[in-house]
């Protein structure tokens, strides 16, 4: 298993690149080229993490996104190696990726039946009440304790718990056009420029759930309302969106603290 | 290198309050226990379900923020005051020292929309002697707003 990657003809590609306007469109293909030279090194990396869950096409996949990210962000006028900078690159985007999918467990039947019917419950009682019910309220509607209320709303945190949603009534079908006819205030988040890039990685519709929650001051129930989810759908991709969003807002924090003194933020890429 | 411990207060003024503290190592991937903490103590009190949401990702950005201004190799300390209308949060680490909070940054804005009296404060540890950085707020049930 050698690497049989050139490095000079590397390194050369790097200096050419250098040398070229940031807006030059040869720069593109360039970079494709050392990905492309250096895909071996990403294939040997996402072979270390293999028979822990992702299959190695994943993990191939996910080791590669990390190498397109090192070659973006590769200053070579700081004297380092490439590889030096680009494995621990890789290596972290393999990292995050299992911490991302590490509660991707299946829920055993019991809970995600509890799950779907808190589900039900929360949004019936929420219509009822005019606002959200309190667990004991839920735990009395569906006549099960509260410990097990407990557990159900937990558990919608602790897996994965979109294959349940996708079976859920009214998920996805007209959500866009319903978003659309009300748009949320997206003029509040647009002001601030900084969080920008950040809002714009999340799907359009995480991004109006932060956007009505946190610039809006709506409550959950109230969102879950305005875009037909339940609230404990709500909850969970709102802790996912601010999860990604912070991620996004420290980027520059995830290069290896020795190269991020005067390091060059890489390009949007949209 | 994770303990957790529940006592009743009885201090005079806190009669009806409990506490939960835990300590975690100040590392991203150890947000789990903190944040469930959280959403079981909002739950056992009957906070409505958006409280407990609220709660549970407040403490998610609490102990990011913390860790993320820790010590390499330091604790992190949460400790929740559970009261019967309100939970008070305050989570801290050893850190730098150089604490400036950004008030305008997102993620204040975050903590101040999902709860009240959020401050930060950094101040020398009274057993190690360097600066802890600490984080806290309170959050109270939802009920009856709507």
């Amino acid at each position: 298993m050698s690497d049989r990657v050139d490095h000079a003809a590397a390194e050369a590609l790097f200096a050419e690149l250098a040398g070229l306007p940031e807006d030059d469109t040869q720069r593109a293909v360039l970079r494709q080229r050392i990905v492309v030279m250096y895909h071996p090194v990403a294939r040997r990396i996402a072979a270390r993490f293999l028979g822990r869950g992702p299959d190695r096409e994943d993990l191939e996949q996910v080791a590669a996104i990390g190498l397109v990210k090192a070659v973006e962000r590769f200053d070579p006028t700081r004297g380092i190696a490439f590889l030096r900078f680009a494995v621990p690159t890789m290596v972290g985007e393999v990292r995050r990726h299992f911490r991302d999918i590490a509660w991707s467990i299946r829920m055993p039947r019991r809970l995600s039946e509890l799950y779907l019917a808190l589900n039900t419950a929360s949004s019936d009682l929420a219509q009822q009440l005019g606002r959200a019910p309190t667990p004991s309220q839920l735990a009395e509607h569906l006549s099960i304790s509260v410990d097990e209320v407990l557990e159900g709303l937990e558990a919608g945190h602790s897996y994965r718990a979109e294959s349940l949603d996708a079976t859920m009534a009214g998920e996805d079908n007209g959500l866009v056009d319903r978003l659309g006819a009300e748009d949320p205030d997206f003029e509040a988040a647009e002001s601030r420029a900084d969080l920008r890039p950040a809002l714009a990685k999340l799907p359009p519709r995480e991004r109006s759930i932060v956007v009505m929650r946190f610039f809006e001051g709506m409550t959950q129930t109230q969102i879950a309302a305005r875009v037909g989810l339940s609230q404990m759908q709500v909850s969970r991709l709102l802790a996912r969106s601010l999860q990604r969003m912070r991620t996004a807002l420290s980027e520059p924090d995830a290069v290896p603290a020795a190269d991020r003194l005067r390091h060059r933020t890489a390009p949007q890429q949209r | 290198m994770t303990s957790a411990g529940a006592r009743n207060d009885h201090g005079a003024d806190a009669a009806d309050a409990t506490e939960v503290s835990v300590v975690i190592p100040a590392d991203l991937d150890r947000l789990a226990l903190p944040r469930s903490i959280a959403a079981t103590l909002a739950a056992t009190l009957d906070f409505d379900i958006d409280a407990v949401a609220d709660l549970r990702i407040a403490v998610d950005e609490m102990v990011s923020t913390v860790i993320q201004r820790a010590r390499s190799g330091s604790r992190v300390t949460t400790l929740f005051r559970a009261h019967r209308d309100c939970v008070t949060v305050e989570c801290s680490a050893a850190s730098d020292g150089d604490d400036d909070v950004d008030e305008t940054s997102f993620g204040w804005m975050v903590l101040s929309a999902l709860g009240e009296d959020v401050s930060a404060r950094t101040m020398d540890g009274v057993a190690d002697g360097v600066p802890h950085f600490s984080l806290s707020m309170t959050v109270r049930p939802t009920r009856g707003t709507q």
